[in-house]
């Protein structure tokens, strides 16, 4: 009986990962911006999704200077990021990674989450990996600094595939095959094979979150704004463009 | 009786090693004090004004030609980035309480403290229109320390201050 359940969730899983794609991606990019990965807002089509201490908020925006609260969830406690991709949320908290399915928009359906004993910061994911960053220092007597790996082609039970030990991560992007993490400075992992990252470059820099567009980098820390233009043929030909002093 | 004597075992040693805090015999309180503003001045803070210096960094967001810098608690600063070599700073969108903001169409969705308002600014005569301000969606703010404060009806917890 479990099985057939698990089977029928899968199935429906599975089925709507294809429909969704495309149309929520561009509709999202062509009126909306790009946060950071610690972003607690974001707009997905016609929605509007917040996170706050213990909640996701929906508010339908379909007349986006007359937005409508919809509808709130309990998700858990200390939740500090929300990321979207294609039909998924992914929520990071102190407490772990939960992922829910944004099918029906007004109504997002818990997936499957990941718990920790300590501090989780924000989550990313791409097709078929979920990239989390946990740090922590005194706060609960732990002190983990790690990048974790997940593989998400089976969304209802992440498995993890890689856990590499950092200094003090914090905000992470994706750029191709390749991760920007924020530790004691900006490290660049290529992650075509997700099970072993490897340290391919880094920017000296000590910041705190990443946004990745097209080719141009920006980072933010506590004593200033930097932009870079990447080059996707070659990694480590990464220029300045421009700084904001903080 | 001997696994119930683990169990009270192990639950005791996840409450007397699990916070190292909780050691102490003092009842815990924050070292911040909550900076409090009363509604109706509350509602009539937020604008658009001139740009201002950046005391401290937050949450970033992009938007076309736009880029946002957060500054906790405070607003957003704005610049064109239109010239990627050559930012301009342009604005402050003053939004006490604020710690992000995400954009749809010209419309700026933004977490005023505990309320969520949808604005659209105009930075050439920097002025502001709220259309929406949808009240009380947000929990009072959590101080930096993880306290939770009791205030009144119509009464907002926008910043902290560190306790001397």
């Amino acid at each position: 009986m479990k099985n057939l359940i698990l089977l029928f969730v899968l199935t429906l899983t599975f089925g709507c990962s294809k429909d969704g794609d495309s149309s929520n991606q561009d509709s999202a990019e062509a009126n909306t911006g790009q946060g950071g990965s610690l972003a607690s807002f974001t707009v997905v089509g016609d929605y509007l999704y917040t996170v706050d201490e213990s909640s996701l908020n929906i508010f339908n925006v379909i007349n986006s200077e007359q937005p409508v609260k919809v509808n709130d969830l309990p998700i858990g406690f200390r939740i500090e990021t929300l990321f979207n991709f294609r039909e998924y949320l992914y929520i990071g908290s102190r407490d772990g990674m939960f992922i829910y399915s944004i099918e029906n928009p007004e109504e997002p359906s818990y997936v499957s989450d990941v718990q920790h004993f300590t501090a989780c910061d924000p989550v990313i994911a791409n097709e078929t990996h979920a990239f989390v960053t946990l740090h922590s220092n005194t706060q609960c007597g732990n002190d983990i600094n790690l990048l974790e790996i997940y593989d998400i082609n089976h969304i209802v039970a992440p498995a993890l595939v890689s856990s590499r030990n950092l200094t003090s991560p914090k905000g992470i992007g994706l750029y191709g095959d390749f991760l920007f993490v924020c530790d004691d400075e900006v490290k660049i992992f290529n992650v075509t094979n997700p099970v072993e990252s490897v340290l391919v470059h880094s920017i000296n820099k000590e910041v705190f979150d990443v946004i990745i567009k097209g080719d141009l980098l920006i980072l933010i820390g506590d004593t200033g704004l930097y932009q870079y233009s990447l080059d996707s043929g070659n990694i480590e030909n990464i220029q300045l463009l421009s700084s904001i002093a903080i | 009786m001997k696994n119930l004597t683990r169990f009270l075992l192990f639950v005791s040693l996840i409450l007397f090693y699990g916070c190292p805090q909780q050691h102490d015999f003092d009842p815990p309180v924050s070292n911040y004090e909550p900076v409090v503003v009363q509604r109706s001045d509350f509602e009539n803070s937020t604008e658009l004004l001139p740009p201002r210096t950046i005391a401290a960094s937050g949450k970033i967001y992009l938007k076309d030609d736009y880029l946002f810098i957060n500054e906790p608690n405070e607003g957003f600063h704005v610049f064109n980035n239109e010239d990627l070599s050559n930012p301009e700073k342009i604005a402050f969108l003053k939004a006490l309480g604020s710690k992000d903001l995400a954009i749809k169409n010209g419309t700026i969705y933004i977490n005023n403290a505990t309320d969520l308002i949808a604005v659209r600014p105009n930075y050439n005569d920097l002025s502001l229109q709220v259309s929406k301000r949808i009240i009380n969606t947000f929990p009072q703010q959590i101080s930096p320390d993880g306290f939770y404060f009791d205030v009144g009806e119509n009464e907002i917890i926008v910043n902290w201050n560190l306790i001397d």
